[in-house]
């Protein structure tokens, strides 16, 4: 015979689903860059646009949220959602900034368009734990090597390797449950 | 009681191997706790002012509905009372509204800490400390209300302190602090030369001396001030502004609303020079800044921009106040003897919450309206 308690604890959280959107293909696309003003998330956006265009003659939008612990405004993400095809999130490099950059992600998410996140590999695990509780795990995270902040700009900017630029075009363009076939 | 509520710990043999299994789960902060057993959780669902069954709504940031039941089952393990059932109700309320933004503050690298001030009546009658000591160890209602509001936001609100790499180890505080295991203390009206703190706030239906206030704020742990020589008001402001004025706190004009709780000898030295609430705030809206001059230009970029007061620096003469409006220093009188006082620095993307208890049984928990400062835009340069 044990012993019987209340449990203190609860996981009966209202689902939530949010659908991962793709393009086809980025050609000639315009594509948002959402900036959350973390140290070097700039550079970080600058070098994943640069590559774009240079691959894929994307025209880039760039746009920003002052305070990164919070939400983007309602009016930022819908001017997002009415310019561009497809959006980059950057940058998910600690907790707060991180989590309220995972609930942009899955407001735009919700508004029809293919999103990206980039984070610091010491904030994947954390941001793929935050999707889950948003209800989208299924949209995609680019990773690049911990810290951003705190280095030189153009050392950021250096840090979006080709790798980390395929995983951007492979979180906007692969099908849902695709990832391992494209 | 609905099914899921219960939990048959079929290999507890005891409450010693319960109280384990309960540790091994990970559901509880790391000290011992006290067993929520039935009977115990009916107990503190009796002192309770809501009902049962009630839903108290989800819980950030894994946003799972909580139940006055669990609330009960969590209170119960932190060794609180049955009394103090409706100041971890108003908490609850409060850490829920968003404008206190418990979502950013759970998994934030910041070591804000879930502050609970309780006032009125009600601190007398369940021994909420406000004298000597009230911030530290010694008082069973202050380290149990606090550790209960703790144990909801991990054990409802999902957040644990971790890398973010094992399921749940989503509070990613750098260090923590060890105000992150209890934070609560009550406002020392009786020695305080001032009028109530909540009787500052624009209650639409006036405020009155029975009213039970629960006031959340997502602060850093207390910083000390101290100042055994100062026997005049300014020179007592002079310490207490210089003391604020530091760059690494989240209070160089980001916004959020700090705490600075005074010491009675250092409130009745500011009073005995004239000095009201609202002067204390305005000296240090004006006095206790940050010199810019001496931080980085990395992070004053950042700090700066968060802001939106790149284009103010010169306008201020690089000394950046810590608030954006007398109003955000809340002042509050706590403590007993002695010429120290405590600072606690906002996180930032925060508003503290203060929640009035019902006034009569069956009665609704009643919100402060926020100062102004919490709907100005971030993007000041646009102004």
């Amino acid at each position: 015979m044990g012993i019987s308690i209340v449990n203190p604890t609860s996981h009966e959280a209202a689902p939530r689903s949010v659908p991962r959107h793709t393009v086809p293909a980025l050609d000639g696309l315009t594509v948002g860059f959402l900036c959350n003003s973390k140290t070097n998330a700039d550079q970080v956006l600058e070098g994943v646009a640069t590559a774009l265009v240079e691959r894929y003659g994307v025209t880039p939008r760039l746009y920003a949220k002052r305070v990164p612990s919070i939400a983007a405004s309602d009016d930022v993400l819908d001017e997002i959602a009415a310019d561009c095809a497809a959006v980059v999130v950057a940058m998910l490099d600690c907790g707060s900034c991180a989590s309220w950059a995972v609930a942009d992600m899955a407001a735009l998410a919700g508004r029809g368009l293919p999103v990206c996140g980039v984070a610091s590999t010491q904030f994947e695990g954390f941001s793929r734990q935050v999707l889950a509780i948003q209800g989208a795990d299924a949209l995609g995270l680019s990773v690049l090597a911990h810290p951003i902040g705190g280095i030189p700009p153009r050392e950021a900017f250096d840090r979006v390797t080709p790798a980390a630029v395929d995983a951007v075009v492979a979180a906007l363009t692969t099908e849902p449950g695709k990832e391992h076939a494209a | 009681m609905s099914t899921t509520d219960l939990l048959d710990l079929a290999d507890a043999h005891d409450e010693e191997s319960a109280a384990e299994q309960l540790h091994r789960w990970g559901w509880t902060d790391g000290l011992p706790v006290v067993v929520p057993t039935p009977e115990r959780v009916e107990r503190f669902l009796a002192a309770a002012t809501r009902d049962a069954d009630a839903v108290l709504g989800p819980v950030a940031p894994r946003g799972a509905e909580l139940t006055l039941r669990r609330l009960a089952a969590n209170a119960v393990m932190a060794g609180c009372l049955p009394e103090y059932m409706p100041v971890l109700e108003a908490a609850v309320v409060a850490m829920q509204q968003n404008d206190f933004n418990l979502y950013g503050m759970q998994m934030t690298t910041h070591p804000c800490a879930l502050m609970v001030m309780v006032q009125g009546p009600l601190t007398g009658e369940l021994a909420v400390a406000a004298g000597a000591g009230c911030m530290g160890a010694g008082f069973r209602a202050n380290g149990t209300i606090g550790r209960a509001v703790r144990l909801v936001a991990m054990n409802i609100g999902g957040a644990r302190p971790g890398e973010g790499e094992v399921a749940g180890d989503i509070d990613r505080a750098t260090q923590g602090s060890p105000a992150k295991w209890s934070f609560c203390f009550a406002e020392n009206h009786a020695d305080s030369p001032w009028p109530a703190f909540a009787s500052g706030f624009a209650w639409p239906d006036g405020w009155d001396p029975a009213d039970n206030l629960v006031t959340v704020a997502a602060v850093e742990g207390p910083h000390n001030i101290n100042d055994h020589q100062s026997s005049t008001g300014e020179n007592l402001l002079k310490t207490i502004a210089a003391t604020m004025s530091t760059p690494g706190a989240n209070t160089a004009y980001r916004g959020g609303d700090q705490y600075l709780a005074l010491g009675p000898e250092h409130a009745r030295v500011l009073a005995d020079s004239g000095l009201g609430r609202r002067d204390v705030q305005e000296y240090l809206h004006e006095h206790a800044r940050v010199d810019a001059t001496r931080v980085g230009p990395e992070k004053l970029e950042e700090a700066s921009l968060w802001g939106g007061y790149r284009l103010r620096l010169e306008e201020w003469g690089h000394r950046v106040p810590i608030s954006r409006a007398p109003e955000d220093i809340r002042i509050v009188v706590a403590g007993g003897t002695g010429k120290h006082s405590a600072w606690m620095p906002t996180f930032g993307a925060t508003w503290s919450q203060t929640v009035r208890l019902p006034r009569t049984p069956g009665g609704d928990f009643t919100l402060a309206p926020l100062n102004e400062t919490a709907s100005w835009p971030n993007d000041l340069e646009a102004e």
